[in-house]
């Protein structure tokens, strides 16, 4: 049965509950005919069996998925795609015609194709932001990262990719509270998997995997095709090399093609994989539709705590958290590397706003947060309408203060910090009320005057000054209520820093045993200068 | 990802469009000056990369051309987050085309902010006559969301040399002007807290 995508994103996810257990229908003719087709929507009453192991009924219809088993799904997406590829003719390639207006007339396989690999993509992000909960998301992702391993030991490259694509995708690697459910032996699977597909040396990665390994194998096309669009242009028809350079590329992909996978097809698996479609020509819409579900099931991260608020769970790692690619091994920064192959990550998955983290110092009102992220202060890229204050890129300097002792000019320019070190911190107590969900941020903290200045880490787990910012995020500005209470009890490096007028309490770690007395002993100093001598008796220190 | 090594500095440009806009046409006249060249052994090559050099600075730029695979989803975010610059191709008979270009504008600030130096390319001038979207519209369009527009013919070899030059120009100009911000802004800030508990996003108003 058909089973739409950009339905359920759009409408099934609110429909669902009243329909507990009805069935989106939308029948949709393939390729061109998409167009006019209009979208008929049926409600019919389903007789899915319940699945004992989920606990709602909504699960049950949405998150079908996970009942069936990871190596079902690879072999029949496999016994699918293979079928597909085969079907692809040595013409559809010379002639580049997947690029051509008329496409489908003279490319039909290689569309269809390439289709294959969008939908399982597409698929893959709904499936699991169809779950309400990261944990059961993450149930959902751990599905997806074993039918990953299993298309790997099918050497089904192509549908690994798709996977892997949907896991990286905007839309999903954001979702750090997901990633953070996910067991360590799942993230490192992923990671494994992920570092195939980058993008490094023209997929060099990738290009000596398919080489390296034995049929059966299908091949992620993509990289064929971009090495037959420069053959193409650079060898025009008529060209003596164009013949010879094409049959290399045509040569690897017929080998390919004789590929013959032992597996028994499963009907109802393959139907149930057949049934994932939506239209073509909305791709763009269920993206966007996609993303903005996806904010609202994680809605983005105040500043500061955009790593997420699970990652306690790190805690154990601590400092040497082992370099990954898993979203959920990000901290602070939220830098993400693939293959070690970026040094600097500018790119941070999640809602633009945390990048305000790295790049935007100043960014704590988001109202000012929203002009700064908008190119050149003019155009609202969500409908394209002009904004009405084109304040970019100026916005930011709104909120800054000066320092307390700094006269705005130059003095901080060269931090003169009296003492400065790697620290992690976690927030226990903020204004007053408990911080139920807290992480710990690693950061290089300096403190100078009677400001502590925080630098957000640029790695996962370097512990010297070169792996933080040079931009510090935040500045704390000390006053007489601060007090910094060793934690020798709990933890021999840990200290606690507490301000009593808003009632405040972050827990910091050093690493080692000095280096929190010594933060304790000059913070200290700081405050206890800082106390106006005054009435002592209202001055309460506990 | 900028760095610099040795006072070099290494941009990463991506450069996307439709397919059949001219983008590898553009980038291969540009990396080799040989738009039909049958020596060109360019492929599995690494990043196309062109070592040039500005008022005395070296600068080497790696683009990342993703032709052919424009109709797979599997280039997201992650392959183009340390991107400092993007060439955004458009055919100027194609009104596709350029729609194109829009999203991926779009998708770029979104996901890069302002930290991305952007130049539209509207490529295959020498089909004026067969136009179909408007050079008013176009440069209109640029201005708004803050790119410099181009008129280039990879055939004729018109415009592509203007185009790199500026778009190298303006990351070389926006990478020193981060560097010296990092200077200047040190000198007049106070945020004091950073997990204020406001649930109200600039995105989620916007979006929903």
């Amino acid at each position: 049965m058909p089973r739409d995508i950009l339905s359920d994103s759009l409408a099934v996810l609110r429909i669902v509950e009243k329909f507990k257990a009805d069935i989106y229908n939308f029948s949709v003719g393939e390729g061109a005919t998409n167009r006019q087709c209009d979208p008929v929507y049926q409600f019919k009453t389903n007789s899915l069996p319940a699945a004992s192991s989920m606990s709602q009924s909504w699960d049950t219809m949405v998150c079908s998925v996970l009942r069936i088993a990871p190596e079902d799904i690879a072999n029949q997406l496999s016994l699918l795609d293979l079928l597909c590829f085969k079907s692809i003719k040595p013409e559809e390639l010379t002639t580049c015609g997947w690029t051509k207006l008329n496409k489908l007339m003279v490319a039909p396989n290689v569309v269809a194709f390439t289709k294959r690999f969008n939908r399982v993509s597409f698929w893959t992000v709904q499936e699991i932001l169809n779950g309400q909960s990261p944990k059961v998301r993450a149930e959902t992702l751990a599905h997806f990262i074993k039918v990953a391993k299993k298309l790997y030991d099918l050497n089904n490259l192509h549908s690994l990719f798709a996977v892997i694509s949907a896991l990286t995708s905007a839309s999903i690697y954001r979702l750090t509270k997901t990633w953070a459910c996910l067991s360590k032996k799942d993230k490192q699977q992923f990671d494994k998997l992920a570092e195939l597909f980058g993008d490094k040396d023209n997929w060099m990665t990738l290009r000596e995997y398919m080489r390296s390994i034995s049929l059966p194998c299908i091949p992620y096309l993509g990289i064929f095709l971009t090495d037959l669009v420069y053959i193409d242009i650079a060898h025009p028809s008529g060209s003596p090399h164009r013949v010879a350079k094409m049959a290399v590329v045509l040569k690897a992909l017929e080998r390919y093609q004789t590929s013959e996978y032992t597996i028994t097809p499963v009907p109802h698996v393959a139907n149930y994989l057949n049934s994932v479609r939506y239209i073509e020509e909305l791709q763009k819409f269920l993206e966007d539709d996609q993303y903005k579900l996806s904010l609202k099931l994680e809605p983005p991260s105040p500043i500061g705590s955009c790593a997420g608020s699970k990652e306690s769970v790190k805690e154990v790692q601590g400092p040497s958290t082992p370099f990954t690619l898993s979203p959920s091994h990000r901290l602070g920064s939220g830098s993400l590397r693939l293959q070690g192959s970026y040094t600097q990550a500018k790119f941070i998955p999640t809602h633009r706003k945390c990048r305000s983290l790295g790049s935007n110092i100043f960014g704590k009102s988001h109202s000012e947060d929203k002009d700064e992220r908008t190119p050149a202060g003019s155009v609202n890229l969500l409908d394209d309408t002009l904004l009405e204050s084109p304040s970019w890129p100026t916005a930011g300097a709104k909120t800054s203060k000066p320092l307390p002792f700094s006269d705005g000019s130059s003095v901080m320019d060269s931090v003169e910090c009296e003492f400065q070190s790697y620290v992690r911190r976690k927030t226990i107590i903020k204004d007053g009320r408990k911080i139920s969900l807290s992480s710990w941020q690693r950061y290089w903290l300096q403190i100078s005057g009677n400001v502590l200045i925080f630098y957000s880490s640029k790695t996962f787990k370097g512990t010297s000054r070169n792996d933080f910012s040079k931009e510090r995020c935040k500045v704390v500005e000390l006053h007489d209520g601060w007090r910094a209470v060793l934690m020798d009890c709990e933890a021999q490096d840990a200290f606690q820093l507490v301000d009593h007028r808003t009632g405040t309490i972050y827990k910091f770690k050093t690493g080692n045993e000095s280096t929190a007395k010594q933060w304790a002993a000059r913070i200290n100093e700081v405050t206890n200068k800082l106390v106006t001598p005054l009435p002592a008796n209202l001055m309460s220190f506990e | 990802m900028t760095t610099v090594q040795s006072g070099t500095h290494n941009f990463k440009v991506v450069l996307l469009g439709e397919g059949c806009v001219g983008k590898t046409s553009l980038l291969l006249r540009y990396i080799e000056d040989k738009y039909n060249d049958k020596h060109l052994t360019t492929l599995q090559a690494t990043f196309l990369n062109k070592k040039l050099n500005i008022n005395g600075k070296r600068i080497n730029l790696s683009i990342w051309d993703t032709a052919g695979q424009e109709k797979f989803h599997a280039l997201g975010p992650i392959y183009y987050r340390n991107s400092n610059g993007a060439i955004l191709v458009y055919d100027i008979t194609d009104e596709d085309s350029f729609g194109k270009v829009k999203n991926w504008v779009k998708e770029l600030r979104k996901m890069l902010g302002s930290d991305i130096v952007l130049v539209i390319a509207g490529n295959k001038i020498d089909l004026e006559q067969d136009r179909t979207v408007p050079l008013e519209e176009a440069e209109s369009y640029a201005v708004m969301v803050g790119a410099r527009h181009f008129n280039t013919s990879a055939k004729m070899n018109q415009g592509v040399e203007e185009l790199f030059l500026e778009l190298t120009r303006e990351m070389t100009e926006r990478f020193e002007q981060n560097s010296q911000a990092d200077v200047s802004r040190t000198s007049r800030v106070l945020v004091v807290e950073d997990e204020a508990p406001q649930q109200s996003s600039c995105c989620s108003g916007i979006r929903n």
